[in-house]
């Protein structure tokens, strides 16, 4: 056995444990590490630390996916099914957000007019061979609607009642030369007569007939019913003018009126079913 | 009494296959009828047509113009005319259809589709003299652009779904000797 008190490496290495326990006694009587040797262990150690947690994360993820897919596809059924849930919802909140638009507008048009009996009526055919864009509505008579009832919409008037059913009614519109309204002009106060033309139905228009020659009708003017005659109510709106022209015998004019309504494309009216005259 | 009992089956089948022609030409009645459906820029095709033609390509000379009979009393309610205005017109239409598919056409779905064009054109132009120009309406002529023609050429392509739909139900109850 050699001499270990003559060799030197012994020797170096009892130098280093001596300096290694002076610098362990002097740490723990300062009560910290000294910052130089902090920064320098962290400059080395750090970001290799840095990286190999990243990579223990990514495989600890990757791993987690299979080992709780069960639990991943639970809670994708649960999303799914609050999801459609929420959809049908949302169906049915839109569905009853227009039923009430439709139900504000009925008791609009009660409260401007009180007294209206009206049923309300959903537009339920429109053939292609259909004149004057003709119409047929859900409501009959075991909802009290006669012929000649009077159907408008939520600005004016649409037409009248032709034929009526149990459960249908059909509607010819004021674009029809077939019907014919009493009307007079608000603003001037000349009376006409409205009625469909063959040669303006198919722009959604009519006119109103026998305005007197002198007449200061003029756009924008508004048309409303007279009353006369006892079909219409007294003071419905019928549209507006769009132009004043003269008659082809040249002894009246007539105005090219626009409906209130598009009725071209109308889809729920009101069936005035009494009202007081 | 294996004779008697195959007539019986033969009678059974037709009988189900009217009916099921009976569906479909209440399901174009619907369509037709429907606001919006099918429809470009207020245009839309006559389905109850484009069904009887279909049928009449494919059925026997009697039953076909009777069916176009009734096609046609459908649309008389469904566009409000005189009860018997477009039944006369589409049992006429039945009427020619069959007899040019039975001697000269063939049943492809090209000419049963154009047939269906034809049919509508010929209805509508019949309808558009005694509902427009024998009434004195002026405009003719953005009626004639708009109703007859438009719509018979819109009648066309329905009349090519409508013989698919057909040969289907003509396929499913024929009977196998």
């Amino acid at each position: 056995m050699k001499n270990l008190k003559q060799d030197g490496k012994f020797k170096i290495l009892i130098g280093v444990a001596t300096l290694v326990a002076g610098v362990l006694f002097y740490l723990a009587a300062s009560g910290n590490l000294s910052i130089a040797a902090q920064e320098l262990f962290a400059a080395v150690a750090v970001p290799v630390q840095r990286v190999s947690t990243n990579i223990s994360n990514a495989m600890g993820d990757f791993w987690n996916r299979f080992a709780a897919i069960d639990d991943v596809m639970l809670e994708n059924e649960r999303l799914q099914q609050e999801n459609e849930e929420l959809m049908s919802q949302l169906v049915d909140f839109e569905r009853i957000q227009a039923e009430n638009e439709q139900y504000k507008a009925f008791l609009q048009i009660q409260e401007e007019n009180p007294s209206y009996e009206t049923v309300l009526a959903s537009v339920i055919g429109r053939d292609p061979a259909s004149q004057y864009y003709s119409f047929t509505i859900d409501r009959g008579e075991k909802d009290g609607i006669e012929v000649q009832d009077v159907v408008i919409c939520t600005a004016g008037v649409v037409g009248r009642v032709v034929e009526v059913g149990p459960n249908y009614a059909k509607v010819l519109t004021i674009l029809d030369p077939a019907v014919n309204v009493g009307a007079l002009v608000s603003r001037t106060r000349d009376n006409g007569l409205l009625t469909g033309s063959g040669e303006y139905a198919a722009q959604g228009l009519c006119t109103l007939t026998l305005l007197p020659r002198e007449t200061s009708t003029t756009q924008q003017d508004i048309i409303i019913t007279t009353g006369l005659g006892g079909v219409f109510p007294k003071g419905l709106i019928l549209g507006t003018v769009k132009e004043v022209l003269a008659d082809k015998s040249g002894k009246s004019m007539y105005a090219v009126i626009e409906p209130v309504c598009d009725i071209s494309t109308v889809r729920m009216v009101f069936v005035i079913t009494d009202f007081d005259e | 009494m294996k004779t008697n009992s195959s007539y019986v089956a033969q009678q059974l089948l037709s009988a189900g296959k009217w009916f099921a022609y009976t569906l479909v030409l209440y399901a174009a009645y619907v369509l037709q009828a429907t606001p919006g459906a099918f429809a470009i820029f207020g245009v839309k095709p006559v389905w109850l047509i484009a069904v009887c033609i279909a049928v009449c390509s494919q059925e026997d000379f009697y039953p076909s113009v009777y069916f176009g009979a009734f096609a046609g009393l459908l649309w008389d309610l469904s566009a409000g005319r005189v009860a018997g205005a477009f039944t006369l017109t589409l049992a006429v239409c039945c009427f020619c259809t069959n007899l040019l598919f039975e001697y000269y056409f063939r049943e492809s779905q090209k000419n049963i589709a154009l047939a269906a064009g034809l049919s509508a054109f010929a209805a509508l132009l019949v309808d558009y003299f005694f509902a427009y120009v024998a009434t004195g309406c002026t405009g003719l002529v953005i009626y004639f652009f708009r109703s007859v023609l438009a719509t018979a050429l819109y009648t066309v392509p329905a009349g090519l779904v409508c013989f698919y739909v057909v040969r289907f139900v003509h396929g499913k109850f024929k009977f196998e000797r």
